[in-house]
């Protein structure tokens, strides 16, 4: 990881809260309405599914993929970002 | 193998652990991925071992490996049939007539093709129909059947097995699963029957054609008898059942898993084709559309370069040509009143001739400038109004008209720099640069007035070899500045050096000199009188033939010891009648005088019995002496030796111990009298600088420091010195 994005930073700034699937790094509005439609519509949803997963990034992923068609940069940069903010706040 | 779908969330975290996959909670939004992993970790196990048979099917024929293939496929496969017999609507009378036509090898591929479209067929076929039986017409197919034949006849036998292979699997766009499929084959099964009977009854003379011709080649090739017959089963099970189809539908039926199983492996394998499929397509197919946008590509690539290269020279075309026309010329009627006819702006009738002058001296000036610039450089590179004049005179003699030719074309000469002539001062050297040319009429003209103006081309167009000539030339003063440049430094680090090595060696020569004057001064010190004269000193130091040399050492080193050397004092004595300098030597008292045994010195103070520093009598038999121990005194032996030899001679001693760590010497006597006597003979003594005082100790507690010092005499300690009277 070269650098991180500003959405980035500030997902990983502070607790998640109630915060939106979008406000995660990689998601934006079309994969975030895609998350929302198979029920993920809360970043805290899909950190469950993340920590369901084991953190495991393979795995993950492959899920985004599945999910909402995310590519992998989308899917790495989301990964990353919850297992930053899971090295921060969990 | 088990339909990995239709696992339970147990079942399929159990298998996952088989694999070795870390166990992972199944829930609605996993379950899907760790199918897919399931999948691919089956796939994973299939392959490894299909590419170990592959491997050690290398040398063996190709059938061999075909049939060793088909013998697992065999019990497990079941499927293909639908396809097979739906692709045979169309595609297939075709390839079965294309078959018969061909030579052997072709036959054998198309044989093996057609083996493995039996083999793998269920992948797809079905998809295939639907999506592609416009594109997939029957000449197409045909033209296929060619380039397999033209692939596989130079490869080794091996490799077109593979080629067919990947035939097969290319006939499947996209994977299918294997549910999809079953459900396909299901719901057509009564269509299929009927199908399957069209098919046969058209395709029933074909394979049995084929099949003499096709035994007889392979059983050249494969001399394995089982292989042979395994090879010969599966020939006589095509030509000989006309409901063949039909019967592998049903075996399929009944061998739903394997099947399943089996297109998993081939879904696997897929991407590894995919490369094949796809250049297949587009060698046939979709014609040559991706080469012809590279070379689209690449010619536009080359367009435009060579597109910039003839620009480039075009600019340097009319950068160098003069187009007759085009020329800015001022006219004089144009400004009006302030025109002034060869200042700022010609005449009409007069433009020709200033052009015509122009044209005319213009090739001198370029090959002045060119002859300065390449060959000879004491030539001038500019022409002045005087040789131009000179040069025009010879054709026109009336030289108040050429003068005005000359004036007028230097007003257009300033207006057209395109010209590249341009009016210079003579008077300023032959290096001329375009900040030495006049910038317009009026600076010209005041410099006229008694100066020679002179017309020059400052940039000429050089001819190659000289412009190269120029070129090396520069880089050589270039290379040989930076040279100058580095020796420079390089000298002068040497010496700097030099300097510094010099400055030390004379340093260090004085330095040893003073070292021998002082060791003179030092050994001669002891006489009477204990100076030298300082020139004596030289003359014993220097032989005769350095003393001229080494002068100027000997001088800074007598400089250095008036200086610098504490030990020598320069004074002036009469020496048998003359005075003389003279250099004393002071000597290091510290060092003289410091005798390192320990000597008593004398008495301080009074201490016999009565005065002050005495008490009346003493209350213990045990002393502590203070003042005996420099820190630096490591010999005890000495010391006790030096207590011993001043006081046992008169008293009677027990014991005498010295403790290094509180300095001090401890004493124990036979009784208090005797303690009495050496109190008085120590204390208050000078021992070897010190003044040694003496108190009296409690015997308990010098039976706690020394617990084996003896109790009592006879064996008194004596001293090793005879007895001497210090009280003198």
């Amino acid at each position: 990881m070269s650098s991180t994005s500003q959405k980035h930073r500030n997902f990983v700034a502070e607790p998640m809260g109630d915060k939106p699937v979008t406000d995660l790094a990689g998601i934006g509005e079309v994969l975030g309405k895609r998350l929302t439609a198979s029920g993920f519509d809360k970043a805290y949803v899909v950190l469950g599914q993340f920590l369901v997963l084991k953190k495991n990034q393979e795995l993950f992923l492959e899920w985004m993929k599945d999910t909402c068609q995310a590519n992998s940069k989308q899917s790495s940069d989301c990964y990353q970002c919850l297992h930053d903010w899971c090295e921060e706040f969990l | 193998m088990v339909d990995v779908e239709s696992l339970s969330d147990a079942e399929l975290r159990t298998k996952l652990i088989e694999f070795g996959y870390p166990i992972m909670p199944i829930t609605g939004t996993t379950r899907k991925l760790m199918q897919k992993k399931l999948k691919i970790l089956l796939d994973n196990k299939n392959d490894g071992r299909r590419s170990l048979g592959r491997y050690s099917s290398e040398e063996e024929s190709d059938t061999d490996v075909s049939s060793t293939r088909k013998s697992n496929r065999r019990v497990t496969m079941g499927a293909p049939s639908p396809r097979y017999a739906k692709q045979n609507d169309s595609p297939q009378p075709q390839e079965v007539h294309k078959t018969t036509r061909t030579t052997t090898t072709t036959r054998k591929v198309v044989k093996t093709q057609s083996q493995d479209e039996f083999d793998t067929g269920s992948d797809s076929e079905p998809e295939i129909i639907e999506n592609n039986s416009t594109s997939f017409s029957p000449l197409s197919q045909m033209n296929f059947e060619h380039s397999t034949t033209k692939y596989s006849r130079p490869r080794t036998v091996t490799s077109s097995s593979n080629f067919s292979n990947s035939y097969s699997t290319s006939l499947s766009p996209q994977p299918l699963s294997s549910s999809r499929f079953t459900s396909t084959t299901n719901s057509g099964d009564g269509a299929l029957d009927r199908l399957n009977q069209i098919r046969s009854r058209l395709s029933l003379g074909s394979p049995t054609a084929t099949s003499p011709p096709t035994s007889s080649t392979e059983d050249e090739q494969t001399p394995f008898l089982s292989n042979f017959t395994r090879r010969l089963s599966q020939l006589s099970n095509v030509p000989k059942t006309t409901d063949y189809d039909y019967k592998s539908d049903i075996i399929k039926e009944y061998d739903t898993n394997g099947a399943g199983a089996y297109t998993r492996t081939l879904q696997g394998r897929q991407p590894r084709y995919r490369d094949v499929n796809q250049s297949y397509y587009t060698s046939n197919a979709g014609g040559q559309r991706n080469n012809m946008i590279s070379i689209i590509l690449l010619s536009i690539f080359c367009l435009f370069f060579v597109c910039l290269g003839v620009m480039y020279y075009g600019m340097r075309d009319d950068g160098v040509a003069v187009s007759p026309s085009g020329y800015y010329i001022p006219h004089c009627n144009e400004r009006g009143k302030d025109a002034q006819p060869g200042f700022n702006c010609i005449h009409y009738s007069d433009v020709d001739d200033a052009v015509n002058l122009m044209h005319f001296i213009k090739p001198e000036l370029i090959k002045r400038a060119v002859s300065y610039g390449c060959k000879d450089s004491t030539t001038r590179p500019f022409l002045t109004e005087g040789e131009v004049l000179n040069l025009r005179h010879v054709k026109d003699d009336d030289i108040h008209a050429i003068q005005k030719q000359l004036e007028n074309m230097e007003v257009l000469a300033f207006r057209n720099p395109d010209w590249c002539i341009s009016m210079v001062p003579t008077d300023v050297g032959n290096d001329l640069s375009e900040e030495d040319a006049f910038r317009d009429m009026e600076a010209l003209m005041s410099y006229k007035n008694g100066h020679t103006v002179g017309l020059a081309v400052l940039n000429p167009d050089l001819p190659l070899r000289c412009r190269f000539y120029n070129k090396v030339y520069t880089i050589f003063n270039l290379a040989l500045v930076i040279f100058g440049t580095f020796l420079t430094l390089y000298l002068l680090n040497m010496a700097y050096k030099y300097v510094k090595r010099y400055h030390k060696h004379s340093n260090d020569e004085v330095y040893s000199m003073v070292r021998r004057i002082v060791d003179v001064l030092e050994s001669s010190g002891d006489g009477p009188d204990d100076f030298l004269v300082i020139n004596h000193v030289r003359d014993m130091i220097l032989p005769i033939m350095n003393r001229k040399s080494m002068e100027k050492i000997w001088m800074k080193a007598v400089k250095f010891i008036n200086e610098n050397e504490s030990r020598v004092r320069t004074e002036v004595q009469v020496v048998q009648g003359e005075p003389f300098e003279v250099w004393r030597w002071l000597g290091n008292p510290s060092l003289s005088s410091s005798p390192r045994s320990k000597t008593w010195q004398g008495q301080a103070f009074e201490t016999q019995v009565g005065s002050v520093n005495s008490l009346p009598c003493s209350p213990t038999p045990c002393l502590k002496i203070r003042g005996m121990m420099d820190d630096n005194d490591r010999n005890p032996q000495l010391i006790r030796e030096a207590v011993l030899g001043k006081c046992a001679h008169q008293c009677r001693i027990l014991h005498c111990g010295i403790d290094d760590v509180s300095k001090c010497v401890y004493l124990k006597c036979a009784d208090q009298n005797d303690a009495a006597v050496a109190y008085q003979n120590l204390h208050g003594w000078w021992c070897s600088g010190h003044l040694v005082t003496v108190k009296y100790l409690r015997l308990e507690r010098y039976m706690q420091r020394f617990p084996n010092s003896p109790v009592s005499g006879p064996p008194y300690l004596k001293s090793l010195t005879s007895a001497k009277d210090w009280s003198s």
